[in-house]
Formats: C-alpha cells, structure tokens, sequence
C-alpha cells in the first residue's frame, strides 16, 4: 500500500534525497495522546519543491519538526522511517527517525543538509545577538571556518538573499530590520551551509502581500542557482501552484492526496482538496459567496473512527467511511487519493462505491 | 552607549538633590529639635545643662534660621563631608558610619554573591528539568526559604550552632579582633563570620530569584529562537546558555538596583539578633532615640547607593539587552 504513495514515475535512489515511511509522531499530554502524524508517507527529491498543505492543526509542522529531530520533549516519533540519502551518487541512507534527537549524528546533519525557516521571522532570531552572530554561528560550527572567514560567508549569503549593503546590515540586531529583511536574513541563515534539503514552515504567513511574492521569488531563484529541494508547508494553494512540483494534502496526521502539482489543481480528488480549493477566491469566476469547509478540525483527542474527514465530508457514505479508515488509491501515474470514492484501498480498481 | 552614560550620571545630580531635600525633611519630621530632646535627656539623667554649649550648637546648625536656611547650611556642610553630629554617641557621624557602612557594603556584596551563584544554577536546573523530583525539592525549599523570616532563621541557627557545636555565632568578629586595628588576620576573621549572616540575610532573597529566574527561562525555553538554534545543530547546553539563559537573567539584572536598599534595609532585625557591627541596628537607634543627624546622614548615603546601583544594573542592562540601549 506504501509503494502506490511512493507512485512517482522517476523514482530512483539517486535522485531521491529524502523518504518518509509510515511516520508517526505522537505528544503525551495531561489531556491524552495527541496523534499529530498518524502514517505519512512520501519522497522529496533532489532539487524539487514539495508542497504540503492543510489547515492549522494536521501535522504539516509536526512532520518538518520529526525530520530535524526538533519535535520537542513531549514529541516522541513512536513509528515509521525517515531515510535521508545524504550523497547524490547513491549510497546509504541515514534513519533520522531512529537518531537520538540530541546526539552528534542529527546535529551534524541540521543546518548543514537540512535546514528550516519559520513561520515567525519576528521571534525566531534571538533579539540579544546580532544577525551575524547568529549566521556566522552555523557557518562556524559545520564548516569549521575562522571567525573572520565565516564573517566573509555570511555577508556573502546576506548579499545572496537581496539584503542590501550587507558589511553594515550583519552588525544590525533583528529588532532594527522589517519584516521582510529579517525573512530574508532568515533564509540565508539557513541556506549558509548550502543545505540540500530547505524547509520552509509558512515562510510568508506572517508578511504582508507584496513582500511575500518577493521572498517566494527569492526560494525560488536560490533553488535555481544552489539546487536544494524545498518541502514548502502552507496553507495557501495560491503558494502552491507557484511554487511546487508536488503536493501532499495533509487532513488530521494523514496524507488524504498525493499529487503532481497540474494533477492536482486540474483534476481533485478529494473532497477536501476540493473544499480547500472552493475556499480560494478566484478573479473572473463569477462565484460571489466563497464555499467554507463545514465545521472545523475535529478535537485532536478525538479523532472520529474510519475516515477522519467524514463527519465534514459533502459525500460522505453511511456505515463505510465512518467504519474504516480509507487507504491510497493510485488513480494514475503520479496521482494518488485516499477516500472510498474511487474504490478500496489497495484493489485500486475504481470500482466506485462499494455497499 | 557612552553618552547614555553620561546622561544617566547627570540625571543622578536632581535625583541626589530631591532625596536629600527628602531626607532633611525627615529629620524634622518629629517635634521639637534633637537639642531639646537633648536636653530632656540630660534632665532626666540628673545631669546639669551646659545652657552655653547648646546655644554653641544652635548657632552651628542655626537652628534658630528658617527650614529652608537650615536645609542649605546642612546641604552645605554634607557636601562639605561634614555629616554633623551624633547626640546618641556623643561623636561626629563621620567617626561612626563609615566602618559601618564599608562593612554593611561587604556583607551585602557576599550576601548578593551567594544568591546569585546559588539561585542561578538552581534556577536553571529547575527550569530545564520542570516538574521533576529536583524541581520540586528546590521549589520547596524556595518556599520555605521565603516564607520563614530572617530574624527566625538567625535564632535558630544560633540555637543550633551554641547548643550542638558550642560555638557563638554573633558578631561579624571574634572578640580579639573587634577593636583591633585592620589586619589580614581580622579580615580573615570577618571572613569566618560571613558565611552565617551571609546565609541567613540571603535565604529569601535566593529563593525569591529562584523562582524568578525559573519562571523566566521557562518562558525564553518555549520561543521561537530556541528552536532556530537547535535546528541549526547547536549543541543543546550552548544553546541553553547563550540563549534562553541570557535573556532570562534580564529582569534578574534589573533587580540589582533594588535589591541593594533592600539587603541594606531587610537585614536590620537580623543584624540586632546576630548583632552584626552593620548600618541596620545603628540607623533604627538613631531613628528610635531622634538621633536625626545621623539618621539623616544614613538615609542620604543609602540612597545615594541605591542611585548608583540602579545605575549599574542599568548600564548592565543595557549590555545584556540591546534592544534597550538608547541611541
């Protein structure tokens, strides 16, 4: 069943930079277990931007945090793989999910072949260290560079990412640049290192509209020239289809679709792609009232039995999708969904509406 | 960074200035002047009244002027070094505070050492294991710490210390040394003694940092920069204390204005128990018998410390956090 998710036509193992297999991440709490990701599995491949989207609250983040080991102390990854493919001419993998979150092995590889920016370019620098302080650190530690080389790098980078004049702008604290500039400086850290995987949490949520295109247009003149592969996490399809080659549709800890980018927007599958798309104004589309999602996500304790979307599912089918839990069905060569619309899981035979 | 020095050094100046008017009108506060509360001591003793000796000092002070006179000839004479005269000792205030104040000067600066040391590596400890078995020992015994007295702590430890150990723990000095000159044997004494008065002035100021500090680092361990280093590959203890740490030892920084005054203050009733040779005892007998010369000498230094303490711990601040620095 986990092969047909895989379902990219190039699949090989050199072009394949990371593969997640069946991860489970889940959080002790006071009020329970909080399954945030409940059996994902996908590729990213070397040099191609992956998109995953949502609403808040499906393990989006929770399955970027599990592939750097940041997942935090109440996190424990209880199933599943991570394999990273670290050389390009084949190799062994490493299973990140089985590193200790705090030992060298995955320190060696964040930062420096796997990087992450956030959400919250305003909070995730720390406000008491210079900017430079804190890019140099990164370029210090994994490139084992002099103080006066990593400086040279690090303005370098800041020069690379359109900060303009970085010898100045390297000695400035974060509370004294914008927004956008501190997003900025926020993506050359990351990329100091030429990490070859780029994850980018929501990288425009907190920015204001014109300053977003530009920092979409920024990952994606850096990924012509440095070819990293980008797992982009957001909500917005609008980002998506500028953006991505491929796309998860994360519902509740699950992937509910897995497609090529034109495959998805062309041709939906499932009725929560189809609902997330019908929430997307559109110039020219004559629609007046945008068409919300019924209800919202479910509380995280109680996740409903079967199909964890059907109590807000339009074509929800009595004693099948509340009963059993739905599993991927290739619906082409790089399209696969998980829903009893289009048949059974593993028959794959579209054979329609059982019972 | 230099010139918010320097502003904040000359902004001391109407500070100073408005305590000291502060100070002088606490002096007069009570009825009468220290001469007739003088002389009424003198009466009641049986003792004759040198008539012309007071009239001497009426004259001194010009007692006999207007409020606002007699506050500039006092100002006049403070500025001059020249604190005036102790009624209670007989003695100019120059002869009795200095010694006092050096002393109550190092007793705090080892009292703040200890808590900061202490409450520093318990702080942390607490709030990188929360709701562990240590974090809870520590939190109980911050709370004891905070809620038992000073005075209750000192008796206790001296009980303990006279009846299981037969050693007397008053005093900042064995009684060879209290009149002796100083020497690196006296200092070494004075060394011996510090560590009860030490412990005992700083049990609830530690515990109240403890719990500061825990609660800080609790905060800065939950933001977002925390988990931008981690996933930078720092090591985790690097990042504790380059980041978290130092951030939340900024309100921690900006206490040590205050708690000068306080330790200087706080520890008065625990220095008449363990009858520390400090300004505590002396300041609340000056106040007690209307000594207001030296009563008002003492306020005025102690605020004048606290002024150069909230300095310091501004000028740290301003190290520490850059977002603050006024430029």
């Amino acid at each position: 069943m986990q092969l047909i998710l895989t379902g990219l036509g190039e699949v090989d193992s050199v072009s394949k930079l990371l593969e997640v297999r069946n991860l489970k991440t889940h959080f002790e709490t006071e009020e329970g277990t909080v399954k945030a990701v409940n059996g994902v599995t996908f590729d990213i491949h070397r040099g191609q931007t992956l998109g995953v989207v949502g609403e808040s609250g499906c393990g989006k983040s929770v399955t970027a945090q599990s592939i750097l080991r940041i997942e935090g102390a109440r996190g424990k990854i209880v199933e599943g793989d991570i394999l990273f493919y670290p050389d390009p001419k084949g190799g062994d993998p490493v299973n990140i999910a089985k590193l200790d979150s705090d030992g060298q092995e995955i320190r060696a590889i964040r930062g420096k072949e796997i990087s992450i920016i956030f959400q919250e370019p305003m909070t995730s620098f720390c406000p008491v260290y210079t900017i430079g302080n804190q890019i140099m650190e990164s370029i210090i530690l994994h490139q084992k560079a002099e103080a006066l080389q990593a400086r040279e790098r690090a303005v370098e980078t800041l020069r690379l990412v359109g900060i303009p004049k970085p010898e100045e702008r390297i000695d400035e604290y974060p509370h004294r640049l914008s927004g956008g500039l501190r997003q900025r400086a926020m993506i050359a850290m990351a990329l100091s290192c030429h990490p070859q995987l780029l994850i980018a949490d929501e990288p425009t949520t907190a920015l204001d509209v014109t300053i977003q295109a530009q920092i979409l247009e920024l990952m994606r003149e850096l990924q012509r020239e440095m070819g990293m592969a980008i797992m982009l996490i957001t909500h917005s399809l609008g980002v998506i289809a500028e953006m991505a080659q491929r796309v998860i549709v994360m519902y509740l800890g699950r992937i509910v679709e897995d497609a090529e980018v034109n495959e998805l927007f062309d041709n939906p599958k499932h009725p929560y792609t189809r609902a997330l798309m019908y929430c997307v104004p559109r110039l020219g589309s004559g629609i007046e009232r945008l068409q919300p999602i019924l209800g919202s996500v479910p509380d995280p304790y109680n996740i409903p039995t079967g199909c964890s979307f059907y109590p807000r599912c339009p074509e929800f089918i009595e004693g099948l999708c509340d009963v059993e839990a739905p599993t991927p069905v290739k619906i082409s060569e790089n399209h696969s969904v998980s829903c009893f619309l289009y048949g059974k899981g593993g028959a794959a035979d579209g054979s329609g509406h059982t019972d | 960074m230099t010139g918010y020095v320097l502003r904040r050094c000359l902004l001391m100046i109407p500070t100073v200035f408005l305590i000291s008017i502060i100070s002088f009108a606490i002096m007069q506060l009570p009825p009468g002047d220290f001469l007739t509360n003088y002389m009424i001591q003198l009466e009641a003793s049986g003792q004759e009244v040198d008539q012309a000796m007071i009239e001497a000092l009426r004259m001194r002070y010009g007692l006999d002027r207007p409020i606002y006179v007699q506050y500039f000839v006092w100002i006049k004479s403070f500025l001059r070094g020249d604190f005036g005269f102790s009624f209670e000792w007989n003695r100019p205030v120059n002869q009795l505070i200095w010694e006092r104040l050096a002393l109550t000067v190092a007793v705090t600066a080892a009292t703040m050492l200890f808590s900061w040391v202490v409450a520093f590596l318990i702080g942390v400890y607490s709030a990188t294991h929360p709701y562990s078995v240590g974090d809870y020992m520590a939190t109980f015994v911050g709370f004891i710490g905070l809620a038992t007295p000073n005075f209750m702590l000192a008796l206790v430890l001296m009980w303990v210390a006279y009846s299981y150990f037969g050693q007397s723990v008053g005093g900042l000095f064995s009684a060879e040394f209290i009149d002796a000159p100083w020497s690196w044997a006296k200092v070494w004494d004075m060394l011996k003694h510090l560590w009860i008065p030490v412990i005992v002035i700083g049990t609830s100021g530690t515990a109240g940092l403890i719990r500061t500090l825990r609660a800080n680092l609790l905060d800065e361990l939950n933001k977002p920069y925390v988990v931008t280093a981690v996933a930078k590959g720092v090591p985790k203890m690097r990042v504790l204390f380059k980041y978290p740490v130092r951030l939340a030892l900024i309100p921690f920084i900006s206490t040590v204005g205050w708690s000068l005054p306080g330790l200087i203050s706080g520890e008065t009733i625990t220095s008449v128990v363990l009858s520390l040779p400090t300004t505590g005892p002396l300041l609340l007998r000056a106040l007690q018998s209307q000594d207001m010369y030296l009563a008002g000498s003492f306020i005025m230094l102690l605020s004048i410390l606290t002024v150069i303490g909230t300095l310091i711990s501004d000028i740290l601040l301003a190290v520490t956090d850059p977002r603050i620095r006024f430029d």
